[in-house]
């Protein structure tokens, strides 16, 4: 909402002057948050009123003239266009040579010069509005009456006057950011009501002079109006003028309503447009000789259309809420009027409509046909139901000041039944309880009656407000005051939310009792507390090397596909774009858009993480109603090894293995890596984004699944224009169960002798796993402890077709004692032997 | 009387000797670059076939009263031998031990950094933020992402169909169940939470919300962390409280709160909060830096957060005796605050994962 500074102060009448600052400070304070303030109408003193002296043709050039005007002190002789449209007497402004203006369209201001016109030289030019940024009028500007365009309103003023001051254009324009509660600041009268309430000065509402309205109202003459749709439309004004000259509207008017953002179309329309931004109270003028027969306020018939104002055909449905005259739809009721019925220049008979009309309807209306107007902004947000009267005299005023015309018939119609504003009881103790400290009950007592509240008092002999419930009946113009805390608020936002001074809570038991008596489906899933988890798996995967990544839930449908990760994905209704159109199944997509990203920035090696939710639709056999959401956490690994001091080789499904035991051993400490089982998908269970011979599923030794690790399918990181890439994603829920299974670590104890190794190359069939190696190892009968470490492998050129040589470092350990080197010698051989008659290895 | 050999010129043959050998010593050591021949030169002196035995096997032929005159001068030879030895060597040592050190090394060439990688700002900033809440006495609680209408406006008292839904402009999800979003703020976990357990209760919420919006300021998915504290005769006092120690704990021991009277359909009463300007530090009273401080555009206030006194309908919808209980709740937007804390203008950045922008951090 944009306000004038000029017009509130005219309508506030304060006692003060409170200086711009002050103003905003004190809106701010009272919750119309003041977001900025411009600066408006500020014209160069240079720029003064001149009166035209003389007016004699130009000597050589028939179209232009020779315009002689005072300046005050002195004349000037200036070359004019457009001679014929002036005459002797005229007030005109003038900027000299030198001035500083700046147009309407233009970003900064030009210095005014001396120039000549078919050798005459005309010092300075006389101005339109636009040339001083005033409005979009090109016309020259006239002060004085009489002219059409004139201000018939204004005593002429002296030349040599400062146009800035004899026009009063300076004004600053508070840029307003109202909060959906406050339909009663939409217009100014609302706003100078508060800053009244701060500046400590007694409100009074414009006054008009009603009397022939009413008096015309309580005849017949009127305009028949039928209220069809009592509930959406509850009250409504019609009141008929005749004699009306539809042209410009006045400097003043037109520039106050430029300043407001407001374009200026013509004074009939000029004038429904002030008394919404006086009011908050939209008006509507419609042709009176294109009305024919009454006017009916009722719901339209499906498919019912209507040209609207805009050029545009609307198609109706039966919620829309139209005016309507004897034969056709005349508007749009709250949100627009009709094309067919609209005022223009040839009108001489109006009707101006003020009524009520309850916001849902209209907000319905607005939003199903994208119509957001300044009307159906303020119906929407709940007008004052008693406005309409108000809105109807002063539409009147402004339209005769405007355009003349007189008032020749009113009719007003209501609904039989009137929602009554109900009062407010309201408990001072529970009112103080909430505020944390008690306030003085005179000035809480004033605060109400400044706001329009009248105290009601149930007890015949007590005053209002001595009692400890008061009766708070709110004024017409706040619907959102409804109970007992709006009106707690009321007083604490008049008071000023300072004089609250803050203190710390009682500290709360630190847990507190689940009740667990709400339907739990009602709830759908519970969704367990990972915070704390989250903290130690991000941790860990930084210590890994990795940066965190975050991106949007919502993907592209296309991605999905791209990265071949599962497409039953939740859909948007409403996306902002196909870009992000649906919810991601897997943080694949993500997480390889960003590699792609890194890659292009010529980064060698990107190494990223992400903790996050991905989404599933939902099981329709499930109790949930919404979709399944997981958290998961993945990585992905691209780029090489190497640096500045090392030759670099790609990463590999090894280095993404390394990361989940690595991570595993990290965040659970007393988790045996041993028991995690890898499993290369079969045939038939290959996982579509994996590379089918390197990548694995994770499972618990339970087979539960954990999650999958492995090479990215080369068609896939092609596709994302990466070199080979690994990725990794484990599934929250699963580590945490595993968590929860594992307690603390407990430690073992140190060895206290030391360990004895024989290093072996073995020659083994390809076939064979290092896993049923390292099996068969432990499988033999020896006392001690054994560990195998793979420390090389080679296949190539030297080695047997179908088999690979593999070296190992296999350590004994005896908790009790120092091993002796012959036993040892001895265990290894049986071990060797038994490896051999096993597994076929050969030892090269 | 003095001796002869205290006397130049009057020296005999072992005089002699003595001085040469001792002259001998202090040449024959240098520049031997090996241990073996300093020794081998060594035993030259005080081998078993060295001078320094030959000029002992000689001491009998001296007079009786020189001998221990004599004895003490082959000592004191025998000693300066071992002095020039033992330089020697330890001048070879340190030789050698030099060679060894070799080179310097350039140490303007680039470290090797072990692989180390960073949390995302906007984990920081959160966790941060739950840290200084869960020691005013909050505990962590979270909820799904897609939520029910009812549990993002109904149950919230947003009236229905009433423009202040526009504030929070929804990404609707298509399914037969009903009226499902992207939750439009963390709230929804407060409803969750208020219905499954019993006041009283105090919580912070952070996690992801979704709202229209797309710009340089707001991002369609955003970060924000909101708070709710329930119990008996709590009041407004109580929220500021609890804010005046938020801000002071997070930005700093100086750094003020201003509430200034909004709206949210949820609270009532409500307000927005802006902390005093962490860049300008107004409270150093240096006014010509606030007026040009660029951050908080010369206010000296930053907006943060919005909060309130819980409204009783949303009490009532949950089951909760508003006349018995209230409370306050607050949100507030983590990527503002990250954005602030390291002057990030645009705020897609946080979502792209840029690395160049990540390691900042
Ligand atoms: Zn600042």
């Amino acid at each position: 909402m944009k306000a004038s500074l000029q017009w509130l102060r005219e309508l506030a009448q304060l006692d003060t002057d409170p200086t711009v600052e002050e103003v905003s400070q004190a809106l701010t304070g009272l919750g119309l948050e003041v977001e900025a303030v411009q600066a408006v109408g500020r014209i160069d003193p240079k720029v003064v009123v001149v009166e035209v002296q003389s007016i004699e043709p130009h000597p050589s050039d028939p179209k232009l003239g020779l315009v002689r005007v005072v300046t005050g002190q002195d004349s000037v002789t200036l070359v004019s266009r457009v001679p014929q449209q002036l005459s002797v007497g005229d007030q005109l402004v003038w900027a000299p040579p030198g001035a500083h203006i700046q147009d309407v369209d233009a970003s900064k201001p030009q210095v005014v010069q001396t120039r000549e016109f078919s050798g005459v030289p005309s010092p300075g030019m006389l101005c339109s509005e636009s040339m001083l940024g005033l409005t979009e009028s090109t016309e020259l500007w006239r002060l004085n009456g009489g002219h059409p365009g004139g201000d018939k309103h204004n005593p002429n003023p002296v030349h040599g006057t400062p146009i800035q001051e004899a026009a009063r254009t300076q004004d600053h324009i508070l840029e307003i950011g109202l909060t959906p509660n406050r339909p009663d600041a939409l217009g100014h009268v609302g706003i100078a009501r508060e800053l009244c309430i701060r500046f400590n000065t007694p409100f009074q509402i414009p006054h008009y002079d009603s009397q022939s309205l009413e008096a015309f109202a309580k005849t017949e003459k009127g305009i028949p109006v039928r209220l069809r749709a009592p509930d959406a439309c509850p009250r409504y004004w019609a009141a008929t003028l005749e004699g009306v000259a539809v042209g410009p509207s006045s400097s003043p008017v037109r520039r106050r309503l430029h300043s407001l953002g407001v374009r200026p179309i013509s004074n009939v329309v000029d004038a429904t447009n002030l008394v919404w931004l006086q009011w908050g109270l939209p008006v509507h003028a419609f042709d009176a000789d294109k009305v024919q027969g009454e006017i009916c306020v009722r719901y339209a018939t499906e498919g019912e259309t209507l040209a609207t104002l805009d050029d545009q055909v609307r198609i109706l449905e039966s919620q829309d809420l139209l005016i309507a005259d004897s034969h056709s739809p005349i508007a749009l009721a709250g949100v627009m009027g009709g094309k067919a019925s609209e005022v223009t220049a040839s009108t001489t008979r109006v009707i101006l409509e003020a009524a009520y009309f309850t916001p849902q309807g209209i907000r319905r209306t607005s939003k199903r046909l994208g119509l957001h107007t300044e009307a159906s902004h303020r119906f929407e947000r709940g007008v004052d139901p008693l406005g309409p009267h108000h809105a109807v005299s002063a539409g009147l005023q402004w339209i005769t000041r405007l355009a003349g015309g007189e008032l020749q018939a009113a009719t007003f119609a209501q609904a039989e039944t009137q929602a009554e504003p109900t009062s407010i009881q309201v408990s001072i103790p529970r009112a103080f309880e909430r505020m944390g400290k008690p306030l003085d009950r005179n000035t809480m007592e004033q605060v109400l009656r400044a706001l329009g509240c009248t105290i009601e008092n149930p007890i015949a002999g007590e005053t209002p407000s001595a009692g400890d419930v008061w009766h708070v009946r709110p004024p017409s113009w706040r619907p959102d005051l409804r109970r007992q805390e709006d009106v707690v608020e009321e007083w604490m936002r008049v008071v000023g939310y300072d004089h609250f001074q803050g203190v710390l809570p009682a500290p709360m038991p630190a847990v507190s009792l689940p009740a667990h008596d709400a339907q739990p489906g009602k709830l759908g899933q519970t969704t367990p507390r990972t915070f704390g988890f989250a903290r130690r798996v991000r941790t860990a995967m930084v210590s890994l090397g990795f940066h965190e990544a975050i991106s949007y839930a919502f993907v592209a449908d296309s991605a999905l596909t791209r990265a071949r990760v599962p497409t039953n994905a939740v859909t948007l209704q409403n996306p902002l774009s196909e870009e992000r159109s649906v919810l991601r199944t897997s943080l694949l997509p993500g997480l390889l858009e960003s590699a792609q990203r890194g890659l292009r920035h010529q980064r060698v090696r990107v190494d990223l993480f992400e903790w996050g939710t991905v989404f599933h639709t939902r099981d329709a056999s499930a109790d949930n109603p919404l979709p399944v959401e997981r958290v998961h956490l993945a990585f992905l690994m691209v780029g090489d090894r190497g640096d500045w001091f090392r030759q670099g080789s790609p990463v590999d499904f090894f280095d993404g293995k390394g990361v989940v035991e690595s991570l595993l051993q990290r965040t659970i400490p007393s988790f045996d890596l041993r028991t995690l089982q890898w499993a290369l998908p079969t045939t038939d269970g290959r996982i579509p984004w994996f590379h089918p011979n390197q990548s694995a599923r994770i499972s618990d030794a339970h087979g539960n699944t954990l999650g999958s690790c492995g090479t990215i399918h080369p068609e896939v990181a092609a596709e994302h224009d990466l070199p080979s890439a690994i990725y990794g994603e484990l599934e929250i829920e699963g580590i945490l169960r595993l968590e929860q299974g594992c307690g603390p670590p407990t430690l073992e104890p140190l060895p206290r002798f030391p360990s004895t190794s024989r290093d072996v190359a073995v020659l083994i069939k390809k076939s064979v796993t290092l896993e049923e190696l390292r099996c068969s190892i432990s499988q033999i009968n020896i006392p001690w402890k054994r560990t195998v470490r793979l420390f090389d492998v080679y296949e190539g050129d030297q080695i047997e077709q179908g088999y690979r040589s593999i070296a190992l470092r296999i350590t004994y350990q005896n908790p009790d004692q120092t091993l002796a080197e012959q036993d040892v010698d001895q265990a290894h051989g049986r071990l060797m032997e038994h490896l051999k008659n096993a597994l076929g290895v050969r030892f090269r | 009387m003095n001796s002869s050999a205290d006397t130049p010129g009057a020296s005999g043959p072992l005089e002699a000797t003595l001085a040469s050998e001792r002259e001998r010593a202090v040449t024959v050591f240098q520049g031997i670059q090996d241990e073996a021949e300093l020794r081998r030169v060594r035993a030259t002196f005080l081998g078993g076939k060295g001078s320094i035995k030959d000029l002992m096997k000689q001491i009998p032929s001296v007079e009786k009263e020189r001998r221990k005159e004599m004895g003490r001068s082959i000592n004191a030879l025998k000693q300066w031998v071992e002095q020039q030895f033992d330089t020697a060597l330890a001048a070879l040592h340190h030789a050698r031990l030099e060679q060894a050190l070799g080179a310097s090394v350039d140490i303007t060439w680039p470290g090797r950094t072990p692989a180390t990688g960073a949390l995302h700002p906007l984990t920081q900033v959160t966790q941060e933020l739950v840290d200084v809440f869960s020691t005013l006495g909050f505990d962590v609680a979270e909820g799904p992402q897609v939520d029910l209408y009812e549990y993002n406006f109904d149950k919230l008292a947003f009236p229905p169909d009433h423009p202040a839904t526009d504030m929070q402009d929804s990404f609707f999800v298509r399914t037969d169940a009903p009226k499902t979003l992207l939750r439009t703020h963390t709230s929804t976990i407060q409803v969750r939470e208020m219905l499954s357990r019993k006041p009283p209760l105090a919580i912070v919420s952070p996690g992801a919300v979704y709202r229209r919006d797309d710009d340089v300021t707001h991002s369609p998915m955003f970060m924000q962390l909101e708070g709710l504290w329930v119990d008996k005769k709590v009041s407004f006092t109580h929220l500021r409280g609890v804010l005046d120690a938020f801000a002071q704990s997070f930005f700093g021991p100086e750094v003020g709160v201003r509430l200034r009277p909004s709206y949210f359909p949820f609270v009532e009463p409500g307000a927005e909060v802006d902390i005093a300007c962490i860049f300008c530090k107004p409270w150093e009273r240096n006014a010509k830096r606030t007026a040009q401080c660029r951050i908080c555009k010369g206010s000296g206030w930053l907006e943060i957060l919005g909060c309130g006194m819980v409204h009783p309908e949303v009490f009532e919808h949950v089951g909760y005796d508003p006349e018995q209980y209230s409370g306050f709740a607050f949100g507030l937007g983590i990527d503002r605050i990250a954005m602030l804390r390291y002057q990030i203008t645009d705020i897609r950045l946080l979502y792209e994962n840029d690395v160049r922008f990540l390691e900042q951090f």
